[in-house]
């Protein structure tokens, strides 16, 4: 298992390849920059609007963090009441899966429309697309625990809530955080999507009147700046779960 | 039987079972005096790991009764230190913190509980492996930390279900006579399943073997020869003791006057 620089370079040597073609095609070809500017040109102007992209980028990021906190929060309470309730599980969990097949396009607009341009219907939208994986995350988590180190449990004269703390909780970790890592990259997606559907601010919006003015090349840009806002929350969330739980990466190997 | 500290009295219990109910325990009786360690033996799947969890309080018998120094704790927990088959450390707790659980579960707070155990850890030969994780140790050591954390609760009686069963020979060797030793010098109560005879004569003052299913008592055998003894230096009368309790099991004469009973 390779870890650290070793393992980003060939994808930082793709990137680079995959630019560097991209700029000659264009130069090589003369495309007409609103069909498809260079990359160079890109930088340039998401440069040189710096100040209009990092006001929309921050709108954006605040949707994306309220609306994931409160999908991690009400997350959190279904699946902590639903390894209570194991029959009530069974009957949820398809329901969770079945939430997860609303297309989010289409329900955007109407939530817009139902509740107006503020945070609200963003939060929601963000919420919609993130709770699925976080929930089932925690319940399968949960579950994760096994029935032996319950009775373990049980056996030492636990209540509910110390067998709760010191086993369905801890183990319940590594899954959450794989959860938690799939659900931050739909976020700032869903965020974006949300902004489309209507907004005053966020790089949805951004995006909708840039295309509509046929400056592709800052449409790229606030895409460039979505995904630098995807990668670093994704690596937020790895380096939180480096410290959260440790057990999952062995220091050494087995010995003695 | 006055002085028991444990009693199991006339214990039945049947599970649930493809095609109904079936009968898993028909009538075990167990007296267990303080300080003596006693030894199950019995068919595979017989019943062994379930009469332990009824004396530990993980079922509830459909009849008869577990006293603890004469006090009724049927269907109760927190009155045994029980280990599993499974060793089931918790991989998030380091060893120290996995022997520390049961003084954490009884209200004592982590500090305080990881101070206490220490000296615990030496004597298991864990010191050098305080702050490991359960993945980091080899089978052997994970057994010995499984079992200083059932001892380190401080209940008086010890259930031990197969401690040694998935450890490879040799490794084996090493804890039943690094076990027999450390039990002498302490005299914990201690109620054991084993499928190891060997172990068993090694370990126990009385070796109670159970029927096939479901299981009952099928007879008991004391074993005389002063503690501690080596699994590899038993004396005559243990060795008879063995060779009764495996003559028992159908392992030894000939094969049609005593079948071998299919699990
Ligand atoms: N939770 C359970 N539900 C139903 N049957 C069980 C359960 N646990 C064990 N049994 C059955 O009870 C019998 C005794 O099991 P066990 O006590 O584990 O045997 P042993 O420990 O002697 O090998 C077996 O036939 C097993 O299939
Ligand atoms: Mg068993």
């Amino acid at each position: 298992m390779t870890r650290g620089p070793g393992r980003a370079l060939p994808v930082v040597a793709g990137a680079a390849a995959l630019l560097v073609l991209w700029q000659v095609v264009v130069a090589v070809g003369g495309i007409a920059p609103r069909l498809l500017p260079s990359p160079a040109r890109v930088a340039q102007q998401a440069w040189a609007h710096r100040e209009v992209l990092a006001a929309h980028a921050g709108a954006t990021l605040t949707v994306t963090l309220v609306g994931f906190s409160v999908s991690v929060a009400v997350a959190g309470v279904l699946a902590v009441t639903l390894d209570r309730l194991p029959r009530l599980r069974a009957g949820v969990v398809p329901l969770l899966v079945a939430s997860q097949t609303v297309p989010v396009l289409v329900v955007a607009p109407l939530l817009v429309l139902w509740f107006g341009f503020g945070l609200a219907p963003k939060v929601l939208v963000v919420t919609l697309v993130t709770f699925f994986p976080v929930a089932l995350g925690l319940v399968e988590g949960f579950a994760a625990a096994g029935p032996g180190a319950s009775a373990l449990l049980a056996t030492m004269g636990a209540s509910r809530w110390q067998e709760f703390a010191y086993v369905r909780l801890p183990a319940a970790m590594p899954r959450f955080f794989t959860a938690l890592r799939i659900g931050v990259t739909y976020a700032v997606v869903g965020a974006v999507v949300a902004e489309y559907a209507g907004a005053v601010h966020g790089l949805g919006t951004y995006m909708t009147m840039q295309r509509a003015a046929f400056r592709t090349d800052l449409v790229l840009a606030a895409v460039g700046v979505c995904a630098a806002l995807t990668l670093t929350l994704y690596a937020l969330t790895c380096l939180a779960e480096r410290v959260v739980v440790p057990w999952a990466r062995p220091r050494q190997v087995r010995h003695g | 039987m006055g002085d028991a500290l444990l009693e199991v009295r006339d214990m039945h219990l049947a599970l649930p079972a493809p095609g109904g109910p079936r009968s898993v325990l028909a009538g075990a009786d167990l007296a267990v005096p303080r300080g003596a360690f006693t030894c199950v033996v019995g068919p595979s799947g017989c019943g062994k790991s379930t009469l332990l969890g009824v004396v530990a309080g993980l079922r509830r018998p459909d009849r008869g009764a577990v006293l603890l120094d004469g006090r009724d704790v049927t269907g109760t927990t927190g009155h045994a230190a029980w280990m599993a088959q499974d060793d089931l450390l918790l991989e998030w707790r380091t060893v120290l913190d996995n022997v520390a659980l049961g003084l954490q579960v009884q209200g004592v707070r982590r500090r305080e509980a990881r101070a206490r155990v220490r000296d615990l850890l030496d004597e298991f030969g864990l010191a050098g492996h305080v702050d490991a994780r359960p993945s980091e140790l080899s089978g052997g050591l994970r057994q010995r930390a499984a079992l200083a954390r059932t001892v380190a609760q401080g209940r008086e009686l010890l259930l031990l279900d197969e401690p040694f069963g998935a450890l490879d020979a040799l490794t084996r060797l090493h804890l039943q006579r690094w076990l027999a030793a450390t039990w002498a010098a302490h005299r914990w109560t201690v109620v054991m399943v084993t499928h190891d005879v060997r172990e068993a004569v090694t370990l126990a003052d009385e070796v109670v073997r159970l029927s096939g299913q479901p299981a009952q008592i099928a007879a008991r055998y004391r074993v005389d020869e002063p503690h501690p003894r080596h699994p590899a230096g038993l004396g005559p009368a243990t060795r008879r003791v063995e060779q009764d309790v495996l003559t028992g099991l159908g392992v030894l004469g000939a094969p049609d006057d005593a079948p071998v009973p299919v699990p």
